[in-house]
């Protein structure tokens, strides 16, 4: 025997797709896609780690920034054909049986997506996608290419306008 | 409970609150997507574009391939096992430097050898040779403890190398087993201390 089964990579990623795929669709919707977006985001970038995953060594960070660096291709160009809105990604297809609409019944869950996405500027919201996926000031500097002090800086300006935001809302609700 | 809170007309958010908040939005949001995707068809469409078959699925077991992949899998598992104690025992600022450093060479080939073996891109000789100098690697690295517990060095040292000594042979130990365990992979009954190690 000169090499082992073609299917031992094969079950490690597969394994790997079941319990990330969910993940990093959330991740990506954090950042500011749609669910329908985010979803074909993340099966690009599943697709690109497909022949090179016995040579990825942290396929979560990995994945993650190929599918940022996806999206923000997508809104660059979705900006060349549309003016840019908050959510460049929204839905061309029908919203049908999409995540989209089951979220629609979750008026919490819309409100802190909405705060997130639509009133955090895009460094904010990157960096807390990558904080609440449990990745550390460090990491997050080391993916993004920024220092600790800025990613320490964004966060904290993040939790700022969060809580400004909620609390508007919070206010309003009355 | 945090201390910094935004007052704004009587309604006032703490981080705490703002963190409960996200976490229960993304509980919310993974309950929702994980209803709504079908994770064996988007499988099936990573492996129609790079033109292999499409993963097992649940409903067509094939026992075989099934039992050789998850016999790799428990040799992968058992490696990294060993590359998480040898991250400890083989920490810079561990009791003696020398040793660690073999034992941190010995993390990397443990390394090498998962990737290879996961990534089903190792001959039998390569995967023993590898074997054989994390073998090498564990012995430099006990016979340089063996020689610092005969100097004269203070107690919390010697009691230090005396860990890092009974976690070295421990390894060795467990090598043994996964030497068995790879042997078995490749349907081999060699002897592969009889492969070389290579000179560092």
């Amino acid at each position: 025997m000169t090499a082992l089964p073609e299917t031992v990579a094969n079950v490690e990623f597969n394994a790997f797709y079941h319990a990330e795929r969910v993940p990093l669709v959330r991740f990506v919707m954090f950042l500011g896609a749609d669910p329908d977006t985010a979803e074909d985001i993340v099966q690009a970038a599943f697709t690109r780690a497909f022949p090179a995953w016995h040579t990825i060594r942290f396929p979560q960070a990995w994945l993650r920034k190929v599918a940022q660096s996806e999206y923000f291709g997508h809104c660059r160009a979705a900006a060349r054909h549309t003016s840019l809105d908050a959510a460049p990604g929204r839905a061309d297809r029908p919203a049908g049986a999409s995540a989209a609409l089951a979220l629609e019944q979750q008026a919490e869950t819309r409100e802190v997506l909405a705060a997130v996405i639509a009133d955090l500027p895009p460094k904010q919201r990157q960096v807390m996608a990558w904080h609440w996926d449990g990745f550390s000031d460090a990491e997050i500097a080391g993916e993004l290419g920024d220092s600790e002090a800025a990613v320490r800086k964004n966060r904290s300006r993040a939790m700022k306008n969060l809580r400004r935001l909620l609390a508007d809302e919070r206010r309003g609700a009355k | 409970m945090s201390r910094q809170r935004w007052r704004i007309g009587g309604g006032r958010i703490t981080d705490d609150e703002v963190n409960a908040r996200v976490v229960r939005a993304r509980a919310d949001i993974t309950t929702v997507l994980s209803a709504v995707l079908d994770d064996d068809a988007g499988l099936a469409q990573i492996y129609a574009l790079h033109g292999q078959h499409e993963p097992h699925r649940a409903d067509a077991p094939d026992p075989g391939r099934d039992d050789e992949s998850g016999q790799v899998q428990v040799v992968c598992d058992r490696i990294a096992m060993l590359e998480t104690t040898l991250a400890q025992a083989g920490k810079p600022d561990g009791s003696s430097m020398q040793a660690g450093m073999y034992l941190r060479m010995a993390r990397g080939f443990l390394f090498e050898l998962r990737s290879g073996l996961a990534g089903r891109d190792l001959s039998a000789e390569d995967a023993f040779r590898l074997l054989s100098t994390i073998r090498h690697d564990l012995q430099e690295a006990d016979r340089t403890l063996r020689g610092e517990q005969r100097l004269a060095l203070p107690r919390p040292a010697l009691a230090g190398i005396g860990e890092m000594r009974e976690l070295t042979s421990e390894m060795t130990g467990q090598l043994a087993v996964l030497d068995e365990q790879v042997m078995r992979l490749f349907g081999h009954s060699d002897d592969p201390a009889a492969v070389p190690a290579p000179h560092h």
